[in-house]
């Protein structure tokens, strides 16, 4: 961190905010490094409220409280601090290559998420599913099963991947020995055989009650564990609404 | 040959009804021919949806299933949803804070601006530009007005006379007044024009009559001007009234990372309605929030005409 006269942070370690990626990263990695687990095997119920999932929010939280390596907010948002070359890590999906790949300023990697002291390691994935709504016929319907065909062709893939910077959902043309062996996909393609997906019921929501867990921490000075519950107790009943009875 | 004699005789039927109606008749007809118009426009764009909200309201339509009547279910949820009454007080807070503070505000510019013959339409001008920008844009640039060093620009200011950061938009206390301080900028200039064409529109002759009296000039301001003045006051409480219950734009661009501010500090009731129904997709609890909001405009609004007008 760097500071300038008046104790301002003008630079920071990592750039943090429950809001962008972190909170899949507290969910699926943190809670599960932390010996836990985030929700049941169906997703149905959440499983994070106990010792470690507090403890991974307690060390999550402690990043800005007490060893003050980021700061939520700083330069508005984490993407523009890592970007604007004020922070000196982000964790991030790899939808923003894109955008990265425009970075002038200063060199920049690519690495896999930490391990934990056991070496246990866990990742995020998301993925996306392409559908035909179940009323299209004739014409229309031909005309939308060539789109998906193509959109999920080795090269619409391709240029997806150089554009945006998403990864193949096609293993075959994802698993390249070009692209393990390429600094800035390779990582990203080792964090896939390890990662999990969440199947959330409704992510906006799902996301609303993490950032508030993290924020009654920073702001209003809860202790964790506290806060942890209350949470599991609100993403509890967004996913019990979703739930067929 | 048939069909074209019997146009023929529906055509001459027709002419000799329409010229048997009194004047008076036709005028009618032609009244309501034209108010037609506006009549279709308010039952297609305005009564049947609003009609719809409520019959929404007690179903649990989701986009996708067909929706079935759950009676009050979306109320009682509503009642017992605590993210909705800190909704609710935020967005009396906007209301009860926003109204008096950009009505004093506008009075005591258009007051003084009144008086200034120096550069005068093109002080007015700047005061009623930021009506004209689009509130999206403003509010990003708020937005980053509020950020902490080094892109902030108050805190900047801030720091540099040695005075400590602020929050703002990061503080539980500081988001809603800061939210707050961008909608009342954004709506100034308009009331500003608004009590100036009220103030113009009083004779001058009262106040010179008040001069030879000699009347002070706070008597004159609290006997002749504001009391003259209140049909103007009363359109820009009501109209003032219904933006900052509605307020959304604002709030929705200036804390898209966190929506509504930490821990909901800056959500109004609107930003709730948007999230329920295109984010989480439950039409039939947003249509609540709709009818909810609807009930608290109108009951507003009509205590606030009935307070306000003339006795």
């Amino acid at each position: 961190m760097k500071y300038d006269a008046g104790g301002n942070i003008t630079s920071e370690g990592l750039a943090v905010d429950m809001g962008a990626q972190d909170h899949q990263w507290w969910r699926e990695v943190l809670v599960r490094q932390f010996g836990g687990k985030p929700y049941s095997d169906d997703y149905g119920k959440v499983a994070y409220n106990d010792d470690h999932g507090a403890a991974a929010l307690k060390w999550y939280t402690d990043l800005q409280t007490v060893h003050k390596v980021g700061q939520t907010g700083f330069m508005d948002e984490a993407q523009a601090a890592f970007k604007g070359g004020r922070a000196a890590l982000i964790i991030d999906g790899s939808f923003r290559l894109g955008s990265f790949g425009q970075i002038k300023d200063f060199e920049w990697g690519v690495s896999e998420l930490p391990a934990a002291a056991d070496g246990a390691r866990s990742n995020y994935v998301s993925y996306w599913v392409n559908g035909i709504a179940s009323g299209s016929s004739g014409e229309k319907l031909q005309a939308a099963e060539k789109f998906l065909a193509y959109v999920t062709s080795p090269e619409a893939m391709d240029v997806w991947l150089k554009v945006v910077g998403e990864l193949p959902a096609k293993p075959a043309l994802a698993l390249t020995e070009a692209n393990i062996k390429d600094p800035i996909y390779g990582p990203f393609l080792k964090g896939l055989q390890y990662g999990h997906t969440t199947l959330f019921v409704d992510e906006t929501a799902q996301r609303q009650v993490a950032i508030d867990m993290v924020n009654r921490v920073l702001l209003q000075g809860q202790d964790p564990k506290a806060s942890l519950a209350e949470a599991a107790k609100a993403e509890q009943a967004i996913l019990d609404a979703h739930m067929p009875n | 040959m048939a069909t074209a004699a019997e146009s023929n005789r529906t055509a001459v039927a027709g002419r000799y009804v329409w010229n048997r109606l009194t004047l008076h008749h036709k005028q009618v007809v032609w009244a309501w021919l034209f108010l037609a118009v506006p009549v279709v426009f308010y039952v297609v764009i305005r009564f049947w949806p609003t009609a719809s909200a409520l019959w929404l309201s007690f179903t649990d339509w989701n986009l996708l299933r067909p929706a079935h009547l759950v009676g009050l279910k979306n109320y009682v949820k509503l009642v017992n949803d605590p993210v909705f009454w800190k909704v609710f007080r935020n967005t009396f807070a906007y209301l009860v804070l926003g109204t008096p503070v950009s009505l004093v505000l506008s009075f005591a510019v258009a007051f003084h601006l009144d008086k200034i013959r120096f550069m005068h339409g093109f002080i007015r001008a700047l005061y009623f530009l930021p009506f004209l920008t689009t509130a999206v844009a403003m509010a990003w640039v708020w937005r980053w007005f509020y950020q902490p060093v080094p892109i902030g620009i108050i805190n900047e200011a801030l720091s540099a006379v040695g005075l400590p950061q602020q929050p703002f938009l990061r503080s539980t206390s500081q988001a809603l007044p800061s939210v707050l301080a961008c909608a009342i900028w954004a709506g100034l200039g308009f009331q500003i024009v608004i009590f100036m064409a009220g103030l113009r529109a009083i004779p001058t002759t009262y106040y010179e009559a008040a001069r030879i009296d000699g009347v002070a000039n706070w008597g004159i301001l609290t006997r002749i001007t504001l009391p003259l003045l209140k049909p103007t006051i009363v359109f820009l409480v009501v109209f003032g009234s219904i933006g900052f219950l509605r307020i959304f734009d604002q709030v929705y661009n200036m804390t898209t990372n966190d929506p509504g501010g930490p821990l909901g500090s800056t959500k109004p009731l609107v930003l709730m309605i948007y999230q329920t129904a295109f984010s989480s997709f439950d039409m039939g609890y947003a249509a609540a929030q709709t009818v909810v909001l609807f009930l608290v405009l109108l009951t507003i609004s009509l205590l606030q005409l009935r307070l306000l007008r003339d006795r």
